[in-house]
């Protein structure tokens, strides 16, 4: 079965997922939180994209997000308050980073490039992305061959953060990447002023034409927020019956 | 004669201090396969960058067919000289493979479907259809260096240089290559190779030019590679088939043969010779 929401029009996908960010931003009920969070899940579902399969990239930033929540709710419990506060703030989050996930992990990278430019986002914030993840497989690649190297000269890492030997020698690689990164970027501008770099990656090929399908599923996307921040305003209850 | 490159007297000094060029003087005829030789820190890379403009003359001229490099004519000289670097992934930086070849065309405000067509030829003159959207970096070294490859022919260049191009590639990567350069060569393209393989040098070359230090040593045919006194200076080694020769002066010969075939069919001849004698 056709994968509806990876096929959705990239840049679509992009600007929904900004607007649904930007309105779950002002709801402050967690209530409504949860619900949008459920409703952009069988949203999905609907669309036939697996929501759940990317669960776990989302934790390391929740955990950040989730130490400062509790710092929060902490903070509110002493004062006698409820933990309300510190519980939208998380989530919030992890609307936002859910959302954005599932959007950028349906998209290529060239599709991802090509909607940041389309929405007119700066170009030089589109080419540090851009570069940024070429190139962050070269330097894992350099990273893994200088700890191969390592081992095979018998270096065992101590498991403690406070070896001072294990720490020197965490120093000393990262270092070595550093300049090794240096002097790789040195080359790649060499080679792309090779080929007429003028200062601007010019995107090749056209955009992909839009479908009703894209306005669809984009539009379906910002009402979930849009539709729960009405009901927290109570502008539901003016239309409904 | 019609000359692609022409240096004459060319220094250059890197920002460390280092003086890596003291004054190149060197000709490369139009249509011709030349291979740049020399021991490390020989100046080779430096004086590549120059031929597309990346350096400009600190002091002497470099003429590319006929246009003298500076800043006004970088542009222009950037679109006649393809350089293909040494590591494919200096080079290859898109995310796509087809994004990546036709990345130069597209920096020269070519029409779209002339970018179609370059990047299409161009990928199938290094027999990579069909993994146009692959993602580079997933592609083995092989690959990648074709890919880098390719994305300079897309450009069409008068000249095509490449530095190092055997580094890391494994045997049937490297007969590969000498496929595609050949066949980029018979089309009329001037090829100028830097590297350190002496055997390739004296087998595929129409002219070598030997650079230490900064400088020429010497320029000339493949046979200058039989030279002791040069390649004792140069630090280099004899090719292969000049070591084997060298060793049977008995066989009698005027030239050394430059391949495997030619030695193959010359100890022939001298074997059937011997039998009718």
């Amino acid at each position: 079965m056709r994968n509806l929401f990876a096929g959705t029009e990239g840049s679509i996908k992009l600007f929904s997922a900004i607007i649904y960010v930007a309105i779950v931003a002002t709801l402050r009920a967690w209530p409504y939180l949860i619900w949008c969070l459920i409703l952009y899940f069988l949203l999905l579902l609907i669309l036939r994209f697996p929501g759940y399969k990317n669960i776990r990239q989302l934790i390391p930033p929740l955990l950040f997000i989730a130490a400062m929540s509790a710092g929060i709710m902490l903070i509110d419990l002493k004062a006698g308050k409820s933990i309300d506060r510190g519980l939208v703030i998380f989530l919030r989050a992890l609307n936002a980073i859910y959302v954005l996930n599932t959007v950028i992990s349906s998209m290529t990278l060239q599709e991802l490039l090509s909607s940041m430019r389309s929405l007119r986002l700066p170009e030089i914030m589109v080419n540090l992305v851009g570069f940024t993840l070429r190139y962050s497989d070269i330097l894992s690649r350099e990273m893994n061959r200088m700890m191969t190297a390592r081992k095979a000269r018998g270096y065992v890492p101590h498991k403690s953060m406070w070896h001072s030997s294990t720490m020197k020698v965490l120093g000393q690689t990262v270092g070595v990447l550093f300049i090794r990164s240096y002097e790789r970027s040195e080359r790649v501008y060499q080679a792309m002023l090779a080929r007429g770099y003028g200062g601007s990656v010019i995107p090749v090929g056209g955009r992909k034409r839009l479908q009703k399908m894209d306005y669809i599923v984009g539009l379906s996307i910002i009402l979930i927020p849009l539709t729960l921040k009405m009901a927290e305003l109570g502008v539901l209850s003016w239309i409904l019956p | 004669m019609d000359f692609a490159v022409e240096i004459e007297d060319l220094a250059f000094r890197h920002k460390d201090g280092t003086q890596a060029l003291k004054g190149v003087t060197l000709k490369i005829k139009k249509g011709s396969r030349t291979a740049i030789l020399g021991p490390n820190g020989a100046g080779k890379s430096t004086l590549l960058l120059h031929l597309n403009g990346i350096y400009l003359p600190q002091h002497g001229t470099v003429k590319i067919m006929g246009l003298e490099s500076n800043r006004e004519n970088e542009k222009k000289i950037r679109q006649m000289v393809g350089l293909v670097f040494q590591d494919p992934d200096d080079q290859v930086f898109c995310t796509t493979v087809w994004e990546d070849v036709a990345f130069g065309p597209v920096n020269f405000n070519l029409p779209d479907d002339e970018v179609q067509r370059r990047a299409r030829q161009a990928l199938r003159a290094v027999k990579l259809e069909g993994l146009e959207q692959k993602m580079p970096f997933h592609l083995s070294y092989g690959q990648r260096k074709r890919v880098a490859i390719a994305g300079v022919l897309a450009l069409k260049p008068a000249i095509l240089v490449l530095d190092e191009p055997h580094a890391f590639l494994d045997p049937s990567g490297k007969v590969e290559l000498i496929k595609i350069l050949n066949g980029i060569n018979v089309e009329g393209n001037t090829i100028i190779v830097a590297t350190h393989n002496v055997d390739f040098a004296y087998e595929w070359a129409d002219d070598v030019v030997i650079i230490k230090d900064g400088r020429v040593l010497a320029q000339g045919g493949p046979d200058i590679l039989a030279d002791e006194k040069l390649i004792n200076e140069s630090e280099l080694e004899y090719p292969v088939m000049v070591k084997l020769f060298r060793k049977l002066p008995e066989i009698g010969y005027n030239n050394i043969p430059r391949s495997v075939d030619e030695a193959a069919e010359f100890i022939r001849y001298k074997m059937n010779k011997l039998k009718k004698n």
